[in-house]
């Protein structure tokens, strides 16, 4: 482990790489764990970039509205690889620790980039992990930057960093992956033990949070910062209808819902709404932050209520809510999802009128999409041209 | 030990290239957008990092080597990797765990955010760890006197 300093001259930067004794640090136990962190930072950044697409289409992008569990899966195992690379990042930094201290600090200019961009390396997953912790426990106030745009553009980062850093590695890693296995001489110990405990942490945390998502392990998950079955109607709520500030809009008995399309425009009651014909689909909620719940959601189809107003095939579909400042006021639903005869308006949740906190007197709920485009307290639905 | 690319075969001499090239555009593109986004408070943003960073670093990190050399330091060579072990364990599940224990995350409006009791929770997940790294230590104490009883003496 280390050796605790004696003699205060001990502790000169020349000699400080050589308080760490463990002869479990090497090349070969770095490379393995790095092959694993590699492959846990590529999904996160695979299905991040996924969410943000999703929420933000480049052109070339398509998503398409089945099957209706697809990003339930995919934000999940996001914020649980996130989650179980907390021990490989621990270990992984652990392995190289005395190489911070090693001096002189860089031998020539390229050394010197080198380094640098081990900087980057470390400093953007240390933010990635910590700021993920944070959002998923909803403590925000560590954070005085916008978590989602700061996330997103750190990715990037991490993710680039990590290639240079694989492709200044290459060498070394080769060598070691590929050289015969030989214990390492430690008193504690060895290189397997150590890569057992990462996992048996990996899965420890898993196990303690992953019921989030997966309902039948959601008794399991004694850290999971949501449970699936804990919220107004049994169903978990991100934003309630007070902190929106719609409590007073959504109750108002003279609310009319809006729908405007090329044929003109309607003005709904609740009651106009409640008169038309209902279907009902069995549809999850499946948030950013990697919590996902199913629930049963009965209204109109969002398509009939486009052709209602002339919405020709292949139209997108704006949706805004009465809540006033967010960044998350208006969604658009792309063609598949607005064409799906499963993206309702919905009315009712689980047979019971929508609770205010889940969207009263009526919200959004399409197949395969993040739980922040489910606009909730619907004020105006428009076809785009 | 990285200074000898002439030793190596072209294909690894062009991966690297490769990979280099492209980790730099990404890092780039990251690092171009992070400084032009206005929704990125940037000030708190460089402070934040190198919180993390420092903190990591300089206290996280020395803070859990030397409790690790403390903790396991009188104990038996066939005893130290279990435990070891568990301590692994225990420290990345405590960082998971601290900002539900702390629970800054919890909203009188919403009942549904953070809503277990997590310092139980987080009980019960060191007590299965360490009943676990206890089992484990029996066995190998058992081990070890059935195969090998002269080392007891």
């Amino acid at each position: 482990m280390v050796r605790l300093p004696g003699p205060l001259n001990r502790i000169h930067p020349a000699r400080a790489a050589r308080l760490f004794t463990s002869r479990l640090r090497s090349p070969q136990l770095t490379s393995r764990l790095g092959v694993l962190l590699g492959a846990a930072v590529a999904v996160c950044f695979l299905t991040g970039y996924l969410s943000h697409a999703i929420q933000h289409p480049p052109a070339w992008f398509y998503w398409p509205s089945r099957p209706v569990g697809l990003y339930r899966v995919t934000q999940g195992l996001h914020v649980a690889t996130g989650l179980a690379a907390v021990p490989l990042l621990a270990a992984k930094l652990w392995s190289v620790y005395p190489k911070l201290f090693r001096w002189p600090p860089f031998r020539d200019a390229a050394h010197a980039v080198e380094r640098l961009s081990l900087f980057l390396l470390v400093a953007s997953a240390l933010f990635q992990i910590t700021t993920g912790l944070l959002n998923i426990a909803l403590w925000y106030s560590p954070m005085s930057f916008f978590f989602t745009t700061a996330h997103y553009w750190t990715a990037w980062i991490l993710a680039g960093s990590l290639l240079i850093h694989l492709g200044v590695k290459l060498p070394v890693v080769r060598r070691a992956l590929s050289a015969p296995q030989r214990p390492a001489a430690t008193a504690g110990m060895s290189r397997r033990g150590l890569l057992t405990a990462v996992g048996a942490a990996a899965a420890a945390i898993t196990a303690a949070t992953v019921g989030q998502t997966l309902r039948p392990l959601a008794g399991l998950s004694v850290l999971g910062p949501r449970d699936p079955q804990i919220g107004p109607q049994g169903l978990p709520v991100n934003k309630s209808a007070a902190a929106a500030g719609v409590t007073a809009a959504a109750a108002d008995p003279g609310y009319r819902l809006e729908v405007t399309g090329p044929a003109g425009t309607l003005r709904l009651s609740l009651a106009d709404l409640a008169a038309m014909p209902q279907h009902t689909a069995v549809l999850p909620i499946a948030c950013v932050e990697g919590w996902s719940a199913t629930a049963t959601w009965t209204g109109v189809p969002i398509r009939e209520l486009a052709a209602a107003v002339g919405a020709a095939p292949g139209a997108s579909v704006r949706v805004t809510s009465l809540e006033q400042d967010s960044p998350y006021r208006i969604s658009t639903l792309p063609p598949p999802h607005a064409a799906d005869p499963l993206t309702l308006l919905a009315l009712r949740v689980n047979g019971q009128q929508l609770h205010p906190d889940h969207g009263y007197p009526c919200r959004i709920i399409a197949p395969n999409r993040p739980g922040v485009l489910q606009t909730k307290w619907v004020a105006r639905i428009e076809v785009l041209p | 030990m990285t200074r000898t690319p002439t030793a190596l075969p072209a294909s690894i001499v062009w991966s690297r290239r490769l990979l280099i090239a492209a980790g730099v555009t990404g890092a780039g593109y990251g690092a171009a957008g992070l400084l032009t986004d206005t929704s990125v408070s940037l000030p708190h943003y460089f402070r934040y990092t190198a919180a993390v960073l420092l903190g990591h670093d300089l206290i996280v990190l020395p803070a859990a080597i030397a409790a690790g050399a403390v903790l396991t330091r009188r104990l038996p060579g066939w005893a130290k990797p279990p435990v070891q072990g568990a301590l692994l364990v225990t420290a990345t599940l405590t960082v998971v765990a601290l900002p539900l224990l702390l629970g800054y995350g919890r909203r009188p409006d919403d009942p549904s955010a953070l809503p277990r009791d997590y310092h139980r929770g987080y009980l019960v997940c060191l007590a299965a760890v360490w009943l676990v790294t206890a089992a484990v230590l029996a066995v190998r104490a058992r081990r070890r006197t059935a195969s090998d009883p002269e080392e007891n003496q």
